[in-house]
């Protein structure tokens, strides 16, 4: 016994009100519940009750436990299956029964045990464990005492609507946690503040293949100034040249342009019922542009976190189509390629030979290095806990800019 | 006829105009008038009408002004076009055919011309000025 139990056991509080109650035999484990609220003198550990009787059960705890809600948890001769039920308060007790049609006419032991909750669904107290409940004895008739033979036996079941005093009772299908030590029978307290079996995946690997696309602005890319400080490497499309003219300046439109291939590993994690933290890692394996004279070479590494929400009920237990938004963020180069046109200022005198007046350039831009950017998507489980994906990300990049939209699709396991 | 820079959006720009703060796209007040090749500007190709008809080519290499006249040391294209607007085509042809790498002429030769296209000079064109 805890300490708590000791100073309840033997006082005016600390008694559990069993008209037939029996207790464990050996010194039971002592789980960090609170304290043990149960004090029942050795001589009590054995009880019996006589088939289709309620076996009924009563608490009075110490005013400083602070009892939301009291479960009792019981199991009957031949079952591996815990049932709970949970206890009534009338004044200062707990009160209930295990009833009789589940007692039913099967001889042989029903173990119970009680747990204490608080508000917040944590056990505070408890009287018996799973481990070592308190077991009543079911006997025949022919083998009753008569100090339960006159106990009254279950009416008809037939006119026993549940919830009644010895008819079947409402039974807890979730008990309330806070933690996973409130929970038991492997089950874990789950994000609800329930206790339940937790089939959920809260771990996934992917890989997926991202195609990067882009809009890029050519207003002034090809200038020398642009080309040297802006990410831009502009070649003449007739001949392949670097160009390196006198442009004049002119209103060109947003280009969409085709950025690398990637390879992209992923692996996210559930922080919440619907919330999951994920990296990515990535490969360009396509797409790299040239670098410019003196400029830096492209890095195909993508370093991507992103934080998804989930939509759906319960979205991570593995089934069916799974939407899902997310922000992201990361490191990443894009390489863009692109059309654009120029026209050559012919007051310059030609700092390049060979310029026409209008031509079309084949415009690079290198952005990157960081990206802040937004989702959705989807996944879909087509085997057990493997599942296919599909997302699209847009994206802006900075310092050196460009709009980037990224679908993906790719597969994930679950685990 | 002016050769006009292109200044057109397309249609993506209208869809995307969220996006243009993104990119830095420009506004098309941004963009002033456009510098036009003149006469005497190094590598301008002009269409002018021999005497004998049609309309031909030449590339202005140089131009210098000498006693209040102009004087100009062109290449001359071998194609002859029917009109200018043909010779506008032609003008654009980086292969265009060569009669003559340098021949100096006059503006008074020049009597009814039209500038057709301008391109810069390639070393090869520069080594035939005089």
């Amino acid at each position: 016994m805890t300490r708590w139990a000791a100073r309840f056991s033997r006082s005016r509080l600390g008694v559990l009100a069993l008209g037939f109650t029996a207790t464990a035999l050996a010194a039971p484990p002592e789980p960090d519940l609170g304290p043990s609220v149960l004090q029942v003198p050795v001589k009590e550990y054995e009880a019996e009750q006589g088939i289709l009787t309620p076996i009924p059960v009563s608490i009075e705890l110490p005013p400083q436990i602070a009892a939301a809600r009291v479960l009792l948890h019981y199991r009957t001769f031949g079952s591996s299956r815990w049932v709970s039920l949970e206890l009534v308060r009338q004044g200062g007790q707990w009160t209930g029964a295990i009833p009789c049609l589940e007692v039913s006419t099967i001889t042989g032991d029903v173990s119970y045990y009680l747990r204490v909750h608080d508000v917040d669904g944590a056990v505070v107290a408890y009287s018996g464990t799973r481990a070592l409940p308190y077991k009543v004895r079911i006997v025949h008739d022919s083998a009753r005492s008569s100090e339960t033979l006159d106990r009254p036996r279950c009416p008809d079941p037939s006119d026993c609507p549940a919830g009644l005093p010895g008819c079947p009772s409402e039974e807890v299908e979730q008990v309330p946690c806070k933690s996973n030590r409130d929970c038991e029978g492997g089950s874990k307290c789950g994000w609800r503040g329930l206790c339940e079996v937790d089939h959920r995946e809260h771990f996934r690997l992917g890989l997926d293949l991202a195609q990067d696309f882009g809009l890029i602005d050519t207003t002034g890319a090809c200038s020398l100034e642009s080309q040297e400080t802006r990410g831009y490497l502009c070649h003449r499309e007739y001949d392949g040249a670097q160009y390196y003219g006198t442009p004049a300046y002119t209103n060109e439109p947003v280009r969409a342009a085709v950025g690398p291939t990637r390879v992209v590993a992923g692996f996210d994690v559930a922080v919440g019922p619907d919330a999951a933290l994920g990296l990515r890692l990535g490969f360009a394996f396509r797409g790299a542009g040239p670098t410019a004279p003196g400029g830096i070479e492209f890095l195909p590494l993508l370093i991507e976190g992103r934080v998804t929400h989930w939509f759906g009920d319960d979205p991570f237990e593995a089934s069916g189509l799974r939407p899902f938004a997310f922000l992201s963020g990361g490191y990443a180069m894009f390489d863009f390629k692109a059309r654009t046109h120029i026209r050559e200022d012919p007051r310059t005198g030609g700092r390049q030979t060979g310029n026409d007046l209008d031509q079309q350039l084949e415009v690079r831009k290198r952005a990157g290095d960081v990206f802040l950017g937004a989702g959705a998507g989807a996944s879909l489980v087509v085997w057990k806990h493997a599942a296919l994906r599909g997302d699209v990300t847009a994206a802006a990049v900075f310092p050196f800019g460009a709009f980037v939209v990224t679908p993906r699709l790719g597969a994930e396991v679950g685990f | 006829m002016p050769i006009l820079p292109r200044t057109g959006s397309r249609w993506l720009s209208l869809a995307l105009v969220g996006v243009m703060p993104l990119v830095g796209g420009a506004c098309a007040a941004d963009e002033g008038v456009q510098p036009e090749p003149e006469l005497t500007t190094p590598g301008v190709f002009i269409g002018y009408e021999p005497e004998d008809g049609g309309v031909a080519i030449i590339r202005v290499l140089e131009a210098l002004r000498f006693q209040g006249g102009l004087t100009l040391f062109v290449t001359l294209y071998a194609p002859v076009a029917e009109d200018f607007a043909e010779a506008r085509e032609l003008a654009r042809d980086p292969n265009l055919p060569v009669s003559a790498w340098s021949v100096m002429m006059g503006d008074r030769d020049l009597t009814n011309y039209e500038i057709l296209w301008y391109r810069s000079l390639a070393p090869e064109d520069r080594d035939a000025i005089p």
